[in-house]
């Protein structure tokens, strides 16, 4: 049986890119025929992602199974819309526009369009949410509850295990002596970033100034960027806050473990792929309880419900010097980490297949 | 300006006092402020939402490439091409010359021409999202420009006001 995965944008290190290309490791193990597509292929991956137009032979190929993810608005959408195969639609949530406006026309625009073709999308056989959260999203644009599932990101352990650390970086990060504060993702405005400096600032100022907070994540948005650089530097933090821009995987694997604390200030997400990152790097995590990261995280991690500055300062302080909370809370996000192991995705995965009638022999390995 | 007393910290985990640590965590930060972080600028952290730091209303950036933000939304969202579905006014046989053109279509035409549509489709993505980001570019650019304006104007009117003093 053929099954075909189609999204926007295949790029290394995008969360969304790499479940879709975990799943298609399991298909493959389990003797599938598989196919992955998207509209812009990055050149690192041309040789496991086709361009999307190459799907098109395949629209109306009733036996074949379509693996949609969407996460922005795309023309490839109309390819989901259109086609007579088997359809899943997995959601890994669209942020919603008005978080864009005056930074990024474009963003604003696609978000808008994104958000507002979902409910077109909703006659596919299954809608999978990567969270609940998602899946609630789902249903609030009119998908059949009874039609919705939920798959979690697969955590790439044996990739991350695998990934060669950036050793100079590394010691450069260690030699400095300081408390380093990480934050991960694209600098984007849902992200809070200014919450993040102003938070930094605050423990900086007032309890720690041998700090710095890395904010490791590509700069795609000139006006935001600039915007934050203005804020940097109209508190004074200087050389105390560094923005990496686009960085290697073995660097971004340098910044985990060199870190003390993951900050996390983000308004907006469907999951939060880099707090399952912390998790496994035994990284403490302090996040704001904000949209799916309550989820995600379970029971682990402290959350901040809103910007009290001297008190989220000082759990952030507490979490770094106050060994047995911080033994405590890097041992339960251990634990939550393994509630999310890649074998009861894998699990879930054969499960929603199960629906669609599609069986997978059990025993049958992984990929 | 109501107070808001819910709890800023919140600790789920079974094996720990939440409450307890968030108690703690507030009579610290309580204690810190009153012992003097008097080096922490309250009052820069305010407001919280961060707005572009050139605001529209400053420049008058816009308004020299009027219907610029409206084009980019056109071409952004007209650049995936679609197929036309076949129609036809005439009666009668207007369903047979539609059924035909379809058949035709599906038996040699859309082979070759769904590809070519792709493409350029892909192409013309790329196209609206590098217009896009040299126009946020020159936005950003002319908003400085207009507010290096206004500090010129304002130098040379102090300028010329201590000129007229000196010479008063």
């Amino acid at each position: 049986m053929r099954v075909h995965q189609v999204y926007c944008a295949a790029v290394p290190g995008d969360a969304v890119g790499n479940q879709m290309l975990e799943i298609d490791a399991r298909l493959r193990a389990w003797g599938f025929e598989t196919y992955v597509y998207a509209q812009y292929v990055a050149p690192a991956l041309a040789d496991r992602v086709r361009p999307d137009s190459e799907y098109v032979p395949y629209l109306y190929a009733e036996e074949d199974l379509l693996i949609y993810h969407y996460g922005l608005y795309t023309p490839n959408a109309r390819y989901f819309q259109t086609a007579r195969n088997r359809r899943i639609l997995i959601y890994h949530n669209i942020t919603p526009a008005s978080y864009f406006h005056g930074w990024s026309r474009e963003l604003e625009l696609l978000c808008d369009a994104g958000r507002r073709t979902l409910p077109s999308l909703a006659t596919c056989d299954l809608a999978i949410g990567v969270s609940d959260y998602n899946r609630r999203e789902l249903v609030d644009a009119g998908f059949r509850k009874e039609r919705t599932d939920v798959l979690p990101l697969f955590l790439q352990q044996s990739h991350l295990e695998a990934l060669p650390v950036d050793q100079d970086l590394l010691q450069q990060l260690r030699a400095e002596g300081t408390v380093n504060f990480l934050t991960v993702g694209r600098v984007a405005p849902h992200k809070a970033i200014e919450d993040v400096i102003r938070i930094f600032y605050v423990y900086q100022r007032a309890i720690n100034p041998q700090s710095r907070l890395h904010v490791v994540g590509p700069r795609h948005m000139p006006l935001y960027a600039a915007a934050l650089d203005s804020l940097v530097a109209d508190l004074g933090l200087g050389d105390a806050v560094r923005f990496t821009n686009h960085i290697s995987s073995g660097a971004l694997k340098a910044y985990y473990q060199a870190a003390d604390l993951y900050l996390c200030a983000s308004r907006h997400e469907g999951f939060c792929a880099p707090l399952v990152e912390s998790m496994y790097f035994g990284l403490p995590i302090l996040a704001r309880k904000e949209a799916a990261i309550p989820e995600t995280l379970g029971d682990a991690g402290v959350l901040f419900t809103r910007l009290g500055y001297a008190e989220v300062a000082e759990v952030a302080h507490l979490l770094v010097t106050d060994h047995a909370l911080r033994s405590q809370v890097i041992s339960r996000q251990r634990e939550r980490l393994q509630e999310m192991a890649p074998s009861l995705v894998e699990a879930r995965l054969r499960g929603i297949l199960a629906r669609l009638g599609i069986l997978v022999p059990v025993g049958e390995g992984s990929g | 300006m109501v107070e808001n007393n819910s709890p800023v910290i919140e600790i789920h985990d079974p094996a720990l006092d939440g409450q307890a640590i968030a108690q703690s965590v507030r009579e610290r930060a309580t204690q810190r402020r009153a012992q003097g972080a008097q080096s922490v600028d309250w009052a820069a952290l305010v407001p919280e939402l961060l707005q572009p730091r050139i605001a529209a209303s400053d420049s008058d950036a816009q308004a020299d490439f009027p219907g610029l933000r409206e084009s980019l939304a056109e071409l952004i969202g007209r650049s995936h091409l679609n197929e036309p579905n076949f129609r036809s006014s005439t009666p009668v046989l207007g369903r047979v010359i539609v059924a035909v053109r379809r058949a035709w279509n599906w038996m040699s035409t859309k082979w070759y021409v769904r590809p070519i549509v792709a493409q350029q489709s892909d192409v013309n993505a790329r196209t609206a999202h590098t217009v896009s980001d040299l126009a946020q570019w020159h936005e950003m650019d002319a908003r400085r420009l207009s507010q290096l304006e206004k500090r010129l104007a304002e130098l040379e009117a102090r300028l010329a006001r201590m000129e007229a003093e000196s010479r008063g």
